[in-house]
C-alpha cells in the first residue's frame, strides 16, 4: 500500500504527505560529480548487497525507459534530476513502497521515507532505522565538526531534508503565499512546488522543507517543521473563515461544477485536472461536498499524472489527445458516485 | 463573462467597492484577483498580512543574504589539489560542490566561511555514525573515570584511586593502539 493509494489513513484536509530524506556518502569514493562509471556501478553493488537481502527491489535507472523513470518522479520516489541523469544510477524500493534509496543522485545515497498525511516523526523513525542498517555495512563519510559529508555544502550536518506537501487554497486565492514564503524563509524553511526545487506550484499544493541542516538536531528540525505546519493550518483556516458569503457561494459553485466535470468530461488535460482538483478539495474543506473520498481524490495527484496515465492505459496513448481521454476515463471511474 | 483584467479567463469573482462615494465594480478570474490582493489593489478580504508576519519567530535574522560566498583561491600560488580526488578550490567554487569527502578536511579553512554563510554555524549537533558513537562513548567514559579519580584522591580513598588509575591507563593504551 503506497502513500498515495491508501484508504486506511485518515486524510487531512491540508497535509497530503510527509517525507524525510537523509543524504549519505561513502568514504573512498569521489562524490557523484567526479565519479566514473566503473566506480559508480561498484557503489551500487555495495548498496545492493545490504538492501536486496532486506527485501528491497533494485530498479536500474540506466536500463528503464524515460516513461518509467518519469512515473517514479510522479510517485515522488525519485527526484526529477535523478530521472534525467546519465551513467549508472539505481533506485531501491521496499515492498510497501514507503522506503526508497536513490544511489548516485547528488549524493551517493539518498534514503527516503514518505508517508501519507502529517507523519514526520514516523517517517523519520522509519528512515533512520534503514539508515542504521546501512551504517553497519557501509563506511559513511562523516566529520566530527561538519557532520555527514555531502557533495553540496547545503546538506552538510544532519544531511536531512524533511518536507510536507500541503494544500493551501485559501492562502493561495487570497494572495498570501509570497508573504508566507518570505516569513518561512526567515525561520530557515523553504516553500516549493509539488516536485521540489524549481517546480511550480499547481493545484494550490506546496512543499515546505527545512533549508538548514547543520547546527540543529534532527528532532529540532522536525519540531520546527511541525510547528510551522500547525501555524499554516491555522492561517489557512483563518483565511478561509474570512471569505465573504458572496465569494463563498462562488466557491461552492466552482466546486460543484468541478465535480461535474471530473465525473463526466471526455478529455482532460493535467493542467485542467489540477485546477479542478483544487476547486473540489477546497469545496470539501468548506463543507460543500460530502460524497467524494478525499483519499481517492488525493490518489489522483499521482495516478492522473502524464506518465502514470500512459503506463496505466491498455491502449497506445502517446499523443496528447488520447492521453487526455485516458485521464478523463480514470477520473470518471475513480470518482464515480 | 471574461475577467476584465486579463481578458482571457472566465471571471469568477465579482466585487463592488465604494471609494469617496464612487462605486466601481470588478469582474475578475481567481488568478488576477489573487495577484491584485497581493498587490493591495483589491480589498475584498480583511488583511491577514500582520498576522502572518507575527506568527513565525525569527531566530536566524537575515542569514540567507549572501549565499555561495566561496572565496576565490586568493593568495596567488594556491595550486593545491585534494589528494584523494584531484579537485581544487576553483572547481569547488565554480560548481558549488565538493569533489569527495576528503575535500572538506583538506580545504577546511577556505570552505569554513561559506559553510557558515549557509548554515549559520559550522558545528554539527545531530546523529552520528555507529563507529563514531563508540569512540564518543569511550571519550565520555574516560572523562567520567578521571572525574571519579579526582574525587577519590580528594577523599583519600587511595585503594579506589589506584584501581581507577589502572582502568584509565589501560583505556588510554587501547585508544593509542587503535589510532596507530
Ligand atoms: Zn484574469
Ligand atoms: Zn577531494
Amino acid at each position: 500500500m503506497s502513500w498515495y493509494n491508501n484508504e486506511q489513513t485518515n486524510p487531512d484536509g491540508m497535509v497530503i504527505s510527509s517525507r524525510v530524506r537523509l543524504a549519505r556518502n561513502l568514504n573512498h569514493y569521489p562524490f557523484p560529480i567526479r565519479l566514473d562509471e566503473t566506480r559508480a556501478a561498484k557503489l551500487i553493488g555495495e548498496v545492493e548487497k545490504v538492501l536486496v537481502p532486506m527485501g528491497f527491489q533494485k530498479i536500474d535507472f540506466s536500463g528503464i525507459s524515460d516513461l518509467e523513470a518519469a512515473a517514479y518522479v510522479e510517485k515522488h520516489y525519485v527526484s526529477p534530476e535523478f530521472a534525467k541523469k546519465d551513467g549508472p544510477h539505481a533506485l531501491f524500493l521496499n515492498e510497501p513502497c514507503n522506503l526508497s534509496v536513490m544511489v548516485n543522485e547528488e549524493d551517493h545515497l539518498r534514503i527516503q521515507c514518505i508517508e501519507p498525511s502529517l507523519s514526520l516523526q514516523e517517517a523519520f523513525r522509519t528512515a533512520t532505522d534503514l539508515e542504521e542498517h546501512l551504517d553497519e555495512a557501509l563506511d559513511f563519510a562523516y566529520d566530527e565538526n561538519l557532520g555527514y559529508l555531502t557533495q553540496c555544502p547545503t546538506n552538510l550536518g544532519t544531511g536531512m531534508r524533511a518536507s510536507v506537501m500541503l494544500f493551501l487554497p485559501a492562502l493561495t486565492l487570497n494572495g498570501y503565499m509570497d508573504q508566507v514564503g518570505r516569513e518561512l524563509s526567515k525561520v530557515g524553511l523553504t516553500v516549493r512546488g509539488m516536485y521540489g526545487e524549481g517546480s511550480q506550484s499547481q493545484g494550490c499544493i506546496y512543499q515546505i522543507s527545512n533549508q538548514i541542516c547543520m547546527g540543529l538536531t534532527e528532532e529540532d528540525i522536525l519540531k520546527k517543521l511541525d510547528d510551522a505546519v500547525a501555524q499554516l493550518k491555522d492561517l489557512e483556516k483563518q483565511s478561509a473563515d474570512q471569505i465573504r458569503p458572496g465569494r463563498k457561494e462562488q466557491l461552492k459553485d466552482a466546486a460543484l461544477r468541478a465535480v461535474g466535470l471530473l465525473r463526466s468530461a471526455w478529455l482532460m488535460s493535467s493542467a485542467e485536472f489540477f485546477k479542478l482538483y483544487a476547486d473540489v478539495h477546497f469545496g470539501m474543506n468548506l463543507g460543500f461536498i460530502k460524497d467524494i473520498s478525499l483519499s481517492k481524490l488525493n490518489s489522483l495527484l499521482v495516478q492522473a499524472m502524464p506518465a502514470m496515465v500512459t503506463l496505466g492505459s491498455k491502449q497506445d496513448v502517446r499523443d496528447e489527445t488520447s492521453r487526455d481521454r485516458e485521464r478523463a476515463r480514470l477520473l470518471r471511474e475513480t470518482l464515480a458516485s | 463573462m471574461l475577467c476584465q483584467n486579463c481578458k482571457k479567463n472566465t471571471a469568477t469573482i465579482f466585487y463592488e467597492e465604494t471609494v469617496n462615494g464612487k462605486t466601481s465594480s470588478y469582474a475578475l478570474c481567481h488568478e488576477c484577483a489573487a495577484k491584485m490582493r497581493a498587490e493591495g489593489k483589491l480589498k475584498d478580504t480583511p488583511d491577514l498580512s500582520d498576522t502572518i508576519g507575527s506568527l513565525f519567530g525569527n531566530p536566524f535574522g537575515d542569514l540567507f543574504g549572501n549565499f555561495m560566498g566561496i572565496p576565490e583561491a586568493s593568495t596567488g600560488v594556491q595550486k593545491t589539489v585534494c589528494p584523494d580526488c584531484g579537485c581544487d578550490l576553483n572547481a569547488i567554487s565554480q560548481t558549488g560542490m565538493a569533489g569527495c569527502p576528503t575535500c572538506y578536511t583538506f580545504f577546511m579553512e577556505s570552505l569554513q566561511p561559506m559553510i557558515r554563510n549557509i548554515h549559520g554555524n559550522t558545528r554539527h549537533t545531530g546523529r552520528i555514525p555507529l563507529r563514531f558513537k563508540a569512540r564518543k562513548e569511550k571519550k565520555d567514559q574516560l572523562a567520567q573515570l578521571k572525574k571519579e579519580l579526582n574525587e577519590a584522591i580528594k577523599h583519600e580513598e587511595f585503594e579506589k584511586a589506584a584501581e581507577l588509575r589502572d582502568q584509565i591507563r589501560s583505556m588510554e593504551n587501547e585508544n593509542r593502539s587503535e589510532s596507530a
